[in-house]
Protein backbone atom coordinates (compact mmCIF):
# COMPACT_ATOMS: atom_id res chain seq x y z
CA UNK A 1 0.00 0.00 0.00
CA UNK A 2 1.50 3.26 -1.11
CA UNK A 3 1.45 6.32 1.12
CA UNK A 4 1.10 9.89 0.06
CA UNK A 5 2.77 12.50 2.19
CA UNK A 6 0.94 15.75 2.60
CA UNK A 7 2.36 18.85 4.20
CA UNK A 8 0.74 22.18 4.61
CA UNK A 9 1.84 25.78 4.68
CA UNK A 10 -0.23 27.51 7.33
CA UNK A 11 -1.56 26.31 10.68
CA UNK A 12 0.21 25.85 13.99
CA UNK A 13 3.97 26.11 13.98
CA UNK A 14 4.54 22.47 14.85
CA UNK A 15 5.33 20.30 11.88
CA UNK A 16 2.20 18.52 10.86
CA UNK A 17 2.21 15.71 8.45
CA UNK A 18 -0.63 13.71 7.25
CA UNK A 19 -0.54 10.34 5.61
CA UNK A 20 -3.44 9.14 3.55
CA UNK A 21 -3.71 5.72 2.05
CA UNK A 22 -3.62 5.14 -1.65
CA UNK A 23 -5.40 1.85 -2.05
CA UNK A 24 -4.07 -0.78 -4.44
CA UNK A 25 -5.66 -1.00 -7.88
CA UNK A 26 -6.34 -4.67 -7.12
CA UNK A 27 -8.98 -3.69 -4.58
CA UNK A 28 -10.85 -1.61 -7.16
CA UNK A 29 -10.53 -4.33 -9.80
CA UNK A 30 -12.02 -6.89 -7.40
CA UNK A 31 -14.87 -4.52 -6.59
CA UNK A 32 -15.79 -3.91 -10.22
CA UNK A 33 -15.59 -7.64 -11.03
CA UNK A 34 -17.88 -8.33 -8.06
CA UNK A 35 -20.31 -5.67 -9.29
CA UNK A 36 -20.47 -7.08 -12.82
CA UNK A 37 -20.91 -10.65 -11.56
CA UNK A 38 -23.78 -9.44 -9.36
CA UNK A 39 -25.28 -7.59 -12.33
CA UNK A 40 -25.32 -10.81 -14.39
CA UNK A 41 -26.73 -12.75 -11.43
CA UNK A 42 -29.59 -10.31 -10.90
CA UNK A 43 -30.66 -10.46 -14.56
CA UNK A 44 -30.40 -14.26 -14.64
CA UNK A 45 -32.34 -14.77 -11.40
CA UNK A 46 -35.01 -12.19 -12.28
CA UNK A 47 -35.95 -14.16 -15.39
CA UNK A 48 -36.54 -17.39 -13.47
CA UNK A 49 -40.22 -17.72 -12.52
CA UNK A 50 -39.96 -19.08 -8.98
CA UNK A 51 -42.83 -21.23 -7.74
CA UNK A 52 -44.89 -20.26 -4.74
CA UNK A 53 -43.40 -21.81 -1.62
CA UNK A 54 -45.53 -23.09 1.23
CA UNK A 55 -44.05 -22.31 4.64
CA UNK A 56 -44.96 -25.26 6.89
CA UNK A 57 -48.45 -25.21 5.42
CA UNK A 58 -49.12 -22.04 7.41
CA UNK A 59 -48.70 -19.45 4.73
CA UNK A 60 -47.60 -19.25 1.13
CA UNK A 61 -44.62 -17.22 0.02
CA UNK A 62 -45.45 -16.08 -3.52
CA UNK A 63 -42.80 -16.74 -6.15
CA UNK A 64 -43.02 -13.08 -7.18
CA UNK A 65 -41.89 -12.13 -3.71
CA UNK A 66 -38.86 -14.45 -3.96
CA UNK A 67 -37.86 -12.69 -7.20
CA UNK A 68 -38.29 -9.31 -5.54
CA UNK A 69 -36.31 -10.22 -2.45
CA UNK A 70 -33.44 -11.57 -4.58
CA UNK A 71 -33.43 -8.50 -6.86
CA UNK A 72 -33.39 -6.04 -3.96
CA UNK A 73 -30.85 -8.06 -1.97
CA UNK A 74 -28.47 -8.04 -4.95
CA UNK A 75 -29.06 -4.30 -5.51
CA UNK A 76 -28.25 -3.69 -1.84
CA UNK A 77 -25.11 -5.81 -2.09
CA UNK A 78 -23.99 -3.82 -5.15
CA UNK A 79 -24.74 -0.54 -3.38
CA UNK A 80 -22.71 -1.70 -0.37
CA UNK A 81 -19.72 -2.46 -2.60
CA UNK A 82 -19.93 0.96 -4.28
CA UNK A 83 -20.36 2.76 -0.94
CA UNK A 84 -17.56 0.93 0.85
CA UNK A 85 -14.87 0.74 -1.80
CA UNK A 86 -15.61 3.26 -4.56
CA UNK A 87 -16.95 6.01 -2.31
CA UNK A 88 -14.43 4.96 0.34
CA UNK A 89 -16.91 5.14 3.21
CA UNK A 90 -15.23 2.10 4.75
CA UNK A 91 -11.99 4.07 5.18
CA UNK A 92 -13.63 7.43 5.92
CA UNK A 93 -13.69 9.32 9.22
CA UNK A 94 -16.47 8.63 11.70
CA UNK A 95 -18.14 11.96 10.95
CA UNK A 96 -18.33 11.11 7.24
CA UNK A 97 -19.71 7.66 8.07
CA UNK A 98 -22.35 9.28 10.24
CA UNK A 99 -23.47 11.50 7.34
CA UNK A 100 -23.60 8.59 4.94
CA UNK A 101 -25.64 6.62 7.46
CA UNK A 102 -27.94 9.60 8.07
CA UNK A 103 -28.83 9.74 4.38
CA UNK A 104 -29.94 6.15 4.15
CA UNK A 105 -31.55 6.16 7.57
CA UNK A 106 -33.60 9.23 6.58
CA UNK A 107 -34.58 7.43 3.37
CA UNK A 108 -35.86 4.43 5.33
CA UNK A 109 -37.94 6.75 7.55
CA UNK A 110 -39.85 7.86 4.44
CA UNK A 111 -41.39 4.43 4.31
CA UNK A 112 -43.32 5.16 7.51
CA UNK A 113 -45.79 6.69 5.05
CA UNK A 114 -46.91 3.10 4.46
CA UNK A 115 -48.50 3.21 7.92
CA UNK A 116 -50.80 5.88 6.62
CA UNK A 117 -51.59 4.20 3.32
CA UNK A 118 -52.28 0.80 4.81
CA UNK A 119 -54.79 2.08 7.35
CA UNK A 120 -56.70 4.30 4.96
CA UNK A 121 -59.81 3.35 3.08
CA UNK A 122 -59.04 2.64 -0.55
CA UNK A 123 -60.69 4.96 -2.97
CA UNK A 124 -60.97 3.04 -6.21
CA UNK A 125 -60.36 5.06 -9.33
CA UNK A 126 -63.21 4.42 -11.76
CA UNK A 127 -62.24 1.81 -14.36
CA UNK A 128 -58.77 1.31 -12.87
CA UNK A 129 -59.40 -1.33 -10.28
CA UNK A 130 -62.06 -2.69 -8.00
CA UNK A 131 -62.38 -1.74 -4.32
CA UNK A 132 -59.68 -3.66 -2.52
CA UNK A 133 -60.46 -2.36 0.95
CA UNK A 134 -57.19 -0.73 1.94
CA UNK A 135 -54.97 1.65 0.03
CA UNK A 136 -52.11 -0.82 0.22
CA UNK A 137 -53.48 -4.16 -0.74
CA UNK A 138 -53.19 -6.41 -3.66
CA UNK A 139 -53.70 -10.01 -4.38
CA UNK A 140 -50.44 -11.45 -5.57
CA UNK A 141 -52.24 -14.65 -6.44
CA UNK A 142 -54.57 -12.88 -8.74
CA UNK A 143 -51.57 -11.65 -10.69
CA UNK A 144 -49.52 -14.81 -10.57
CA UNK A 145 -52.20 -17.29 -11.50
CA UNK A 146 -53.25 -15.71 -14.66
CA UNK A 147 -55.39 -12.74 -15.15
CA UNK A 148 -55.84 -13.45 -18.80
CA UNK A 149 -54.30 -10.87 -21.10
CA UNK A 150 -56.64 -8.00 -21.77
CA UNK A 151 -58.56 -8.43 -24.98
CA UNK A 152 -60.30 -5.81 -27.06
CA UNK A 153 -63.69 -6.61 -25.46
CA UNK A 154 -62.30 -6.34 -21.91
CA UNK A 155 -60.77 -3.03 -22.77
CA UNK A 156 -64.15 -1.53 -23.59
CA UNK A 157 -65.26 -2.20 -20.06
CA UNK A 158 -62.08 -0.92 -18.53
CA UNK A 159 -62.04 2.52 -20.08
CA UNK B 1 12.07 26.81 13.36
CA UNK B 2 9.82 23.92 12.70
CA UNK B 3 7.98 25.81 10.02
CA UNK B 4 11.23 26.71 8.32
CA UNK B 5 12.39 23.12 8.37
CA UNK B 6 9.07 22.20 6.96
CA UNK B 7 9.38 24.71 4.15
CA UNK B 8 12.75 23.36 3.18
CA UNK B 9 11.30 20.12 1.94
CA UNK B 10 8.23 21.75 0.59
CA UNK B 11 8.20 19.96 -2.72
CA UNK B 12 5.31 19.47 -5.09
CA UNK B 13 3.38 17.66 -2.33
CA UNK B 14 2.24 20.86 -0.62
CA UNK B 15 -1.44 21.35 0.06
CA UNK B 16 -2.70 24.76 1.02
CA UNK B 17 -4.70 24.73 4.23
CA UNK B 18 -7.20 27.56 4.39
CA UNK B 19 -7.04 29.78 7.46
CA UNK B 20 -10.27 28.54 9.02
CA UNK B 21 -8.96 24.98 9.36
CA UNK B 22 -6.69 23.60 12.06
CA UNK B 23 -4.94 21.23 9.71
CA UNK B 24 -5.22 19.32 6.47
CA UNK B 25 -7.23 16.49 8.08
CA UNK B 26 -9.91 18.88 9.23
CA UNK B 27 -9.99 20.59 5.86
CA UNK B 28 -10.35 17.32 3.96
CA UNK B 29 -13.03 16.05 6.32
CA UNK B 30 -14.99 19.28 5.92
CA UNK B 31 -14.92 18.98 2.13
CA UNK B 32 -16.05 15.37 2.19
CA UNK B 33 -18.75 15.93 4.81
CA UNK B 34 -20.00 18.91 2.80
CA UNK B 35 -20.30 16.69 -0.25
CA UNK B 36 -22.14 14.02 1.75
CA UNK B 37 -24.45 16.71 3.05
CA UNK B 38 -25.40 17.42 -0.55
CA UNK B 39 -25.73 13.71 -1.32
CA UNK B 40 -28.16 13.33 1.61
CA UNK B 41 -30.43 15.93 -0.01
CA UNK B 42 -30.13 13.96 -3.25
CA UNK B 43 -31.16 10.77 -1.45
CA UNK B 44 -34.26 12.61 -0.20
CA UNK B 45 -34.92 13.93 -3.71
CA UNK B 46 -34.82 10.49 -5.33
CA UNK B 47 -36.25 8.89 -2.18
CA UNK B 48 -39.67 10.49 -2.64
CA UNK B 49 -39.84 9.06 -6.16
CA UNK B 50 -38.77 5.61 -4.95
CA UNK B 51 -41.47 5.77 -2.28
CA UNK B 52 -44.12 6.69 -4.86
CA UNK B 53 -42.90 3.88 -7.08
CA UNK B 54 -43.21 1.24 -4.35
CA UNK B 55 -46.76 2.29 -3.47
CA UNK B 56 -48.02 2.06 -7.05
CA UNK B 57 -46.03 -1.06 -7.79
CA UNK B 58 -47.65 -2.68 -4.76
CA UNK B 59 -51.14 -1.77 -5.94
CA UNK B 60 -50.63 -2.54 -9.63
CA UNK B 61 -48.05 -5.33 -9.66
CA UNK B 62 -49.53 -7.18 -12.61
CA UNK B 63 -49.95 -4.04 -14.73
CA UNK B 64 -46.40 -2.94 -13.93
CA UNK B 65 -45.20 -6.39 -14.96
CA UNK B 66 -46.95 -6.08 -18.31
CA UNK B 67 -45.78 -2.53 -18.96
CA UNK B 68 -42.17 -3.33 -18.03
CA UNK B 69 -41.97 -6.05 -20.73
CA UNK B 70 -41.88 -3.22 -23.27
CA UNK B 71 -38.46 -2.19 -21.85
CA UNK B 72 -37.04 -5.60 -22.78
CA UNK B 73 -35.74 -6.61 -26.17
CA UNK B 74 -36.98 -9.55 -28.23
CA UNK B 75 -35.21 -11.67 -30.86
CA UNK B 76 -36.75 -9.31 -33.46
CA UNK B 77 -35.41 -6.12 -31.91
CA UNK B 78 -33.14 -3.93 -34.01
CA UNK B 79 -29.36 -4.18 -33.45
CA UNK B 80 -29.42 -6.50 -30.41
CA UNK B 81 -32.11 -8.97 -31.58
CA UNK B 82 -29.56 -11.69 -32.55
CA UNK B 83 -27.92 -11.44 -29.10
CA UNK B 84 -31.27 -11.94 -27.36
CA UNK B 85 -31.89 -14.91 -29.64
CA UNK B 86 -28.47 -16.36 -28.86
CA UNK B 87 -29.14 -16.01 -25.14
CA UNK B 88 -32.32 -18.01 -25.65
CA UNK B 89 -34.81 -15.54 -24.19
CA UNK B 90 -38.07 -14.23 -25.59
CA UNK B 91 -37.74 -11.01 -23.61
CA UNK B 92 -34.43 -9.80 -22.27
CA UNK B 93 -33.58 -6.34 -20.84
CA UNK B 94 -30.40 -6.12 -22.90
CA UNK B 95 -30.10 -2.33 -23.20
CA UNK B 96 -30.81 -1.97 -19.49
CA UNK B 97 -28.22 -4.57 -18.54
CA UNK B 98 -25.68 -3.05 -20.91
CA UNK B 99 -26.25 0.42 -19.50
CA UNK B 100 -25.87 -0.91 -15.96
CA UNK B 101 -22.53 -2.47 -16.89
CA UNK B 102 -21.41 0.76 -18.55
CA UNK B 103 -22.21 2.80 -15.44
CA UNK B 104 -20.43 0.31 -13.19
CA UNK B 105 -17.37 0.54 -15.43
CA UNK B 106 -17.55 4.34 -15.36
CA UNK B 107 -17.50 4.22 -11.56
CA UNK B 108 -14.42 2.02 -11.79
CA UNK B 109 -12.57 4.47 -14.07
CA UNK B 110 -13.68 7.34 -11.79
CA UNK B 111 -12.17 5.70 -8.73
CA UNK B 112 -8.94 5.13 -10.67
CA UNK B 113 -8.92 8.84 -11.58
CA UNK B 114 -9.19 9.72 -7.87
CA UNK B 115 -6.33 7.32 -7.13
CA UNK B 116 -4.21 8.91 -9.83
CA UNK B 117 -5.06 12.35 -8.36
CA UNK B 118 -3.80 11.14 -4.97
CA UNK B 119 -0.56 10.08 -6.61
CA UNK B 120 -0.56 13.25 -8.73
CA UNK B 121 -0.04 11.46 -12.01
CA UNK B 122 -1.65 13.98 -14.33
CA UNK B 123 -1.52 11.75 -17.40
CA UNK B 124 -3.47 8.99 -15.64
CA UNK B 125 -6.00 11.40 -14.15
CA UNK B 126 -6.80 12.73 -17.62
CA UNK B 127 -6.94 9.22 -19.09
CA UNK B 128 -9.37 7.91 -16.46
CA UNK B 129 -11.54 11.04 -16.31
CA UNK B 130 -11.74 10.88 -20.11
CA UNK B 131 -12.83 7.21 -19.97
CA UNK B 132 -15.49 8.11 -17.40
CA UNK B 133 -16.87 10.80 -19.71
CA UNK B 134 -16.87 8.34 -22.62
CA UNK B 135 -18.79 5.70 -20.61
CA UNK B 136 -21.27 8.33 -19.39
CA UNK B 137 -21.83 9.50 -22.96
CA UNK B 138 -22.40 5.93 -24.21
CA UNK B 139 -24.98 5.51 -21.44
CA UNK B 140 -26.86 8.62 -22.58
CA UNK B 141 -26.58 7.74 -26.27
CA UNK B 142 -28.16 4.32 -25.62
CA UNK B 143 -30.94 5.97 -23.59
CA UNK B 144 -31.66 8.64 -26.17
CA UNK B 145 -31.33 6.50 -29.28
CA UNK B 146 -32.45 2.99 -28.29
CA UNK B 147 -34.59 3.29 -25.20
CA UNK B 148 -36.71 6.44 -25.27
CA UNK B 149 -37.56 6.97 -28.99
CA UNK B 150 -39.50 3.67 -29.36
CA UNK B 151 -41.71 4.73 -26.42
CA UNK B 152 -42.48 7.88 -28.35
CA UNK B 153 -43.35 6.12 -31.62
CA UNK B 154 -45.48 3.53 -29.77
CA UNK B 155 -47.39 6.36 -28.04
CA UNK B 156 -46.26 5.20 -24.60
CA UNK B 157 -45.28 8.67 -23.38
CA UNK B 158 -47.74 9.66 -20.65
CA UNK B 159 -49.99 12.59 -21.33
CA UNK B 160 -52.46 13.56 -24.04
CA UNK B 161 -50.73 11.35 -26.62
CA UNK B 162 -50.74 8.21 -24.50
CA UNK B 163 -52.57 5.78 -26.75
CA UNK B 164 -50.59 2.57 -27.20
CA UNK B 165 -51.69 -0.46 -29.12
CA UNK B 166 -52.60 -3.49 -26.99
CA UNK B 167 -49.48 -5.34 -28.12
CA UNK B 168 -47.28 -2.78 -26.38
CA UNK B 169 -49.17 -3.09 -23.09
CA UNK B 170 -48.57 -6.84 -22.73
CA UNK B 171 -51.85 -7.36 -20.89
CA UNK B 172 -51.59 -4.36 -18.59
CA UNK B 173 -54.50 -2.06 -17.91
CA UNK B 174 -53.64 1.14 -19.82
CA UNK B 175 -54.24 3.41 -16.81
CA UNK B 176 -51.70 1.84 -14.43
CA UNK B 177 -49.45 1.32 -17.47
CA UNK B 178 -49.50 5.10 -18.02
CA UNK B 179 -48.62 5.50 -14.35
CA UNK B 180 -45.70 3.11 -14.89
CA UNK B 181 -44.42 5.25 -17.75
CA UNK B 182 -44.87 8.43 -15.68
CA UNK B 183 -42.58 6.92 -13.05
CA UNK B 184 -40.24 5.48 -15.69
CA UNK B 185 -39.70 8.81 -17.42
CA UNK B 186 -39.58 10.83 -14.19
CA UNK B 187 -37.05 8.56 -12.48
CA UNK B 188 -34.81 7.55 -15.38
CA UNK B 189 -35.16 11.10 -16.73
CA UNK B 190 -34.05 12.66 -13.47
CA UNK B 191 -31.20 10.16 -13.36
CA UNK B 192 -30.34 11.05 -16.98
CA UNK B 193 -30.17 14.74 -16.03
CA UNK B 194 -27.75 13.77 -13.26
CA UNK B 195 -25.60 11.87 -15.75
CA UNK B 196 -25.62 14.91 -18.05
CA UNK B 197 -24.66 17.19 -15.15
CA UNK B 198 -21.94 14.67 -14.26
CA UNK B 199 -20.50 14.88 -17.78
CA UNK B 200 -20.42 18.68 -17.40
CA UNK B 201 -18.67 18.55 -14.02
CA UNK B 202 -16.20 15.91 -15.25
CA UNK B 203 -15.41 18.01 -18.31
CA UNK B 204 -14.77 21.06 -16.10
CA UNK B 205 -12.47 18.92 -13.96
CA UNK B 206 -10.58 17.71 -17.03
CA UNK B 207 -10.11 21.32 -18.16
CA UNK B 208 -8.75 22.30 -14.72
CA UNK B 209 -6.36 19.34 -14.72
CA UNK B 210 -5.23 20.12 -18.25
CA UNK B 211 -4.53 23.72 -17.29
CA UNK B 212 -2.70 22.46 -14.25
CA UNK B 213 -4.86 24.55 -11.92
CA UNK B 214 -3.44 24.28 -8.41
CA UNK B 215 -6.91 23.92 -6.88
CA UNK B 216 -7.15 20.41 -8.31
CA UNK B 217 -3.57 19.33 -8.94
CA UNK B 218 -2.12 20.01 -5.49
CA UNK B 219 -5.08 18.59 -3.59
CA UNK B 220 -6.83 15.36 -4.58
CA UNK B 221 -10.03 16.17 -2.66
CA UNK B 222 -11.84 18.13 -5.43
CA UNK B 223 -11.42 15.11 -7.73
CA UNK B 224 -12.61 12.88 -4.88
CA UNK B 225 -15.73 15.03 -4.44
CA UNK B 226 -16.64 14.73 -8.12
CA UNK B 227 -16.05 10.99 -7.66
CA UNK B 228 -18.52 10.88 -4.77
CA UNK B 229 -21.16 12.54 -6.93
CA UNK B 230 -20.49 10.15 -9.80
CA UNK B 231 -20.69 7.05 -7.58
CA UNK B 232 -23.96 8.36 -6.18
CA UNK B 233 -25.39 8.56 -9.72
CA UNK B 234 -24.26 4.95 -10.18
CA UNK B 235 -25.87 4.02 -6.86
CA UNK B 236 -29.25 5.38 -7.98
CA UNK B 237 -29.08 3.40 -11.21
CA UNK B 238 -28.21 0.20 -9.28
CA UNK B 239 -31.71 0.45 -7.76
CA UNK B 240 -33.51 1.81 -10.83
CA UNK B 241 -32.37 -1.13 -12.93
CA UNK B 242 -34.12 -3.97 -11.04
CA UNK B 243 -37.14 -1.76 -10.25
CA UNK B 244 -37.91 -0.95 -13.87
CA UNK B 245 -36.30 -3.67 -15.97
CA UNK B 246 -36.60 -6.76 -13.78
CA UNK B 247 -40.18 -6.81 -12.50
CA UNK B 248 -41.26 -10.41 -11.88
CA UNK B 249 -44.61 -11.65 -13.00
Amino acid sequence: MAHGQLHHRSGPAAVQEHTFHVHPVKMYVRTVIGLIVLMCATVYLALIPFRDVSIFGLTTLPGTMINNVIAMAIATAKATLVLNFFMGTRFATRLTKMWAFAGFFGFSLMFLVYGDYSTRKYEPTPRWSSDTGSSLSRSVHESREGRAPVGESDMAGRF
Amino acid sequence: MATLAHDSHESEMVVHVHHQYENIDQQNESYIVGMWCFLVTEIMFFGALFLMYTIYRWNYQFDFYGAHLELSQTPDSPIVGPIVKALGYQEFPLWGALNTTILLLSSFTMVLAVRAAQLRVKKDVLKYLGSTIVFASIFLVIKLSQEWPPKWTHKLVPGANFNPELAHLHGANPHPAELFYCLYFAMTGLHGIHVLAGIGILTALVVLWKKGAKSVTEDYVPTEMVGLYWHFVDLVWIFLFPLFYLIPR
